[in-house]
């Protein structure tokens, strides 16, 4: 069985003390930080691979001109993918750390001997990555040949090994009743998105050469031509984006397949963008760089490599956003609370366990509102904020406060996307009056409301909507019904 | 002594609670050695792995933060400025060139400890992160800024002016060095669950300034020995071509690096076992004094060496391989004193080192571990062989 997270002690949100980031989702910190290291990481990867097809060019005498872009491509390799790639992808974990402690402990704690695997093969990319960059022009050619091998597969390792832990979030497969870590790394959607990866790694790598080429001195126009028609090759993967972007929807979960296609306007125009982007990156580079041998100067190059930056942030929003109501599916939600655990802290309560005072205890007028605004930093704020990005006041500030409490309680009927509410029908309330508190601008007074009565419909309305999530709740109501 | 013993000394004194933490609730630390007979056999597993990872990755710290620091002597002394008439200093321009390297290596080396220290000590470790937040999450701004600053003191095609490199040194120095105090402050805080609640709410202060400086600059001293070491090795070995005119200009001011650096971390362990009153039991544990007895006994048989290298003024002889020996012992050693202590400041709090649920992946680890290392001592060769084909 898999390990049941309830009984580790690291979790709940309130096992850690909550940063307040003001106006600024949560996600969008992990999200900003996630993109450009992704993007990074991935130009280097496809990198090894390209700065090899270059070498076994000049070496075979096959495009002599292809040796004068190497040193180039790879001092930019070491430039960014060893600083801010690396730092970036310690930034992930750190970042991590902060937004979801008890998600990125799970991970780790589940995943932590990949990781360690990883941990070696970066070890490798640095030792080869710094042995070329430092003694590449001292080197026979066979040495520097076998050098970017290793580079390059070393790099490639790295993405094999991060692909399984990502994917495992939105997919867990048989990790889920068998506890088995292999079942949870090669998972529904592993291959899909390893392969989709690669594809987007060569394509990245290859816009950058190419914009480092039109940068380089030395280069005649025919010359940048006759180099610019190696990098073609490196674009025809795309043509196969469509099947292999089918098979990693296909292999989702359908709930999270309807948010994209058409159940989240939000996703849907980000699956549409990275869609669309992808095509006309894919059909400029098949068809007019490889099929009609065009010239690709290096604003092209620039605003295809800022296209595909595009891309790459809207396919990881997705990626990202798919998972939902969980950080990883069927175990934690986002708020890390796990489903096992919503109807025990109906009962208990989610402050119970939250050993962190309010900051500013003194702004509120009441110790109702005190209440809520510690549930909102337990079960809302990974997500949302009060008046800034995804705000709360926004959302639901003008439902009636009827509508709020029912709206609530039955979170996971509201929303699909959305976990059950996990908290008492007095903290649900706490945190009704909160946000009418600060929809009404915060007013130095306001009234508590404790009536018995509306505690007893919100539980009733919390007994309704049931502590599973939704597609959960609704297969159960269904067969409910039949009954 | 060596600075690393001194360290690990004191860091039984400079690593104790506050005062905000004692008196919120008073820690009795417990034996070590009781603790670590009733620890799993796993969570033991997971701890040496902190502590043989951690050693790796101070050996790339300490480098890094000794080589930014005499690169910034240098850089000042326009040892890398053309239009300067300062002497061929091929110790300058050896580390210069390395920085950037060995501060990679150390970002590298230090994933696995960050990851192992998530394993086992997951509570203090992600509490202290998010306690710091801001302060702990601008190390990594600082480290990149850092690591493009040691490249515009590299660089031959710009910025060839004086004021500019040492500019550019002084700047990735400072950040190393806050990196450094960050860390130090993270795990100072780790070691304070009692406290941290009221640190959240600011009723109550996480480490004091003084404590963290002490910490940091035990730290710092501790690293100058490795540093002029790792630097002798690589003259030695041929780095930046260096002749052996360039080796006997470089031994003394190394060894007398060492030395200083190592009466200074002395000093400052005393001032510190003196403030804090020897809040902590770790040395009457027998793994704290064992691994005490070590450093010191490892340091003090490393002071007659760098004097020795001092006087003869040569990086050829006997006396480097015992330097690294040595130094290995001690980097080790204290790791191991490091962890006993905070092994017994979490004991019997909710962030006591945990049972981690077993898991599979650890054969595919031993496996790429060995092919790892394996190849990495290929590329080693086989650039070492082909260099010196080539030079001959």
């Amino acid at each position: 069985m898999a390990p049941d997270p309830a009984a580790l002690p690291n979790f709940l949100p309130s096992a850690y003390p909550v940063n307040d980031y003001g106006p600024i989702m949560k996600g969008m910190a992990i999200g900003g930080l996630g993109i450009f290291h992704v993007f990074l990481a991935q130009f280097a990867i496809g990198g090894g691979f390209l700065l090899f097809w270059f070498e076994w060019l000049a070496q075979s005498g096959r495009e002599p001109l292809a040796r004068r872009l190497i040193d180039s491509v790879f001092r930019v390799l070491i430039f960014l993918s060893f600083v801010l790639g690396a730092l970036t992808g310690v930034g992930m974990w750190l970042t991590s750390i902060q937004v979801s402690a008890p998600t990125i402990g799970l991970m780790v704690d589940e995943f932590h001997w990949i990781w360690a695997t990883e941990w070696i093969f970066f070890w490798i990319e640095v030792v080869a990555g710094y042995a070329f960059f430092r003694y590449g022009d001292r080197l026979s050619g066979r040495e520097r040949l076998t050098l970017l091998a290793i580079y390059s597969i070393a790099g490639f390792g790295s993405l094999f090994w991060i692909n399984g832990i990502l994917s495992w979030q939105l997919t867990p497969g048989g990790w889920v009743t068998s506890g088995s870590i292999w079942e949870g790394f090669f998972n529904p959607t592993f291959w899909p998105s390893l392969l989709f990866r690669t594809v987007v790694c060569l394509v990245l790598a290859a816009l950058g050469a190419a914009i480092v080429l039109n940068a380089l001195p030395g280069f005649s126009r025919e010359e940048r031509e006759r180099v610019l028609h190696q990098l073609s090759p490196f674009f025809l993967p795309m043509l196969a984006m469509p099947i292999l972007g089918a098979w990693y929807l296909a292999a989702m979960p359908a709930d999270s397949r309807g948010w994209i296609l058409g159940g989240s306007m939000v996703m849907t125009m980000f699956f549409n963008i990275a869609a669309g982007s992808s095509a006309l990156i894919g059909g400029y580079g098949v068809i007019a760089l490889w099929r009609q041998k065009n010239y690709m100067n290096g604003a092209t190059a620039t605003l295809l490599a800022a296209i595909a930056f595009g891309a790459t942030g809207a396919g990881e929003f997705i990626r990202e956003g798919a998972r939902k109501p969980y950080s990883v599916r069927e175990t934690l939600y986002s708020n890390a609370i796990t489903p096992a655990q919503v109807a025990s802290l109906r009962e208990t309560g989610v402050l119970a366990t939250d050993p962190y005072p309010l900051r500013d205890a003194s702004d509120y007028p009441t110790e109702q509102l005190r209440e809520g605004r510690l549930v909102y930093r337990n079960l809302c704020s990974v997500c949302h904020t009060i008046r800034g990005a995804n705000a709360l006041d926004a959302l639901m500030g003008d439902w009636a406060i009827e509508q709020k409490r029912l709206n609530v309680a039955m979170l996971q009927w509201t929303e699909g996307f959305m976990p059950p509410f996990a908290g008492t029908a007095e903290e649900l309330e706490a945190l009704v009056q909160y946000i009418a508190w600060e929809h009404a601008h915060r007013p130095s007074a306001w009234p508590e409301s404790r009536d018995p009565a509306v505690f007893a419909e919100i539980r009733e309305a919390l007994k309704r909507a049931g502590p599973h999530p939704a597609p959960r709740a609704q297969e159960l109501a269904g067969s409910e019904e039949a009954r | 002594m060596n600075p690393i013993a001194t360290v690990a000394a004191v860091q039984a004194t400079a690593d104790a609670p506050t005062s905000a933490a004692t008196s919120a609730a008073p820690i009795a630390a417990p034996n070590v050695d009781t603790l670590l007979s009733t620890l799993p056999t796993s969570t033991l597993i997971y701890i040496v792995l902190l502590i043989a990872t951690y050693a790796l990755h101070a050996i790339f710290m300490h480098y890094t933060i000794g080589g930014a620091l005499w690169t910034l002597g240098s850089a000042i002394r326009g040892r890398f400025s053309p239009s300067t008439n300062a002497p061929r200093d091929v110790l300058a321009t050896t580390v210069r060139d390395w920085l950037p390297s060995a501060i990679s290596s150390a970002i590298t080396a230090g994933i696995a400890p960050l990851l192992f220290v998530q394993i086992v000590y997951q509570k203090s470790f992600y509490t202290a992160n998010l306690l710091l937040f801001n302060r702990w999450m601008l190390l990594l701004p600082a480290l990149i800024i850092a690591i493009y600053a040691l490249y515009v003191v590299k660089a031959h095609s710009f910025a060839r002016g004086r004021l500019v490199k040492s500019l550019a040194a002084a700047v990735a120095t400072v950040l190393i060095a806050y990196t450094g105090i960050a860390f130090v402050e993270n795990h100072l805080l780790s070691l304070q669950p009692a406290a941290w609640p009221a640190i959240y709410g600011g009723t109550a202060h996480g480490p004091t300034v003084e404590r963290i400086a002490l910490r940091f600059s035990m730290w710092l001293c501790a690293a100058l020995p490795t540093f002029a070491l790792l630097a002798a090795w690589q003259l030695r070995l041929g780095a930046g071509d260096a002749s052996d005119e360039d080796r006997r200009q470089a031994a003394r001011p190394l060894a007398i690096l060492a030395v200083l650096a190592t009466i200074a971390a002395m000093g400052i362990a005393f001032v510190a076992w003196h403030v804090a009153h020897g809040e902590s039991k770790v040395l009457s544990s027998r793994i704290g004094l064992g691994a005490l007895i070590t450093l010191f006994a490892a340091q003090i048989l490393a002071i007659p060496c760098w004097l020795t290298v001092a006087a003869r003024r040569s990086l050829n002889g006997g006396a480097l391989w015992i330097l690294l020996a040595l130094t290995l012992v001690s980097i080790f050693a204290a790791a191991v004193l490091r962890e006993a202590h905070r092994l017994a400041l979490l004991a019997g709090t909710d962030a006591a080192p945990r049972e981690p649920a077993p898991v599979g992946g650890l054969a595919i680890f031993l496996i790429f571990t060995l092919l790892g290392v394996g190849i990495i001592v290929w590329i080693i060769r086989t650039v070492a062989r082909s260099l010196a084909t080539r030079t001959n």
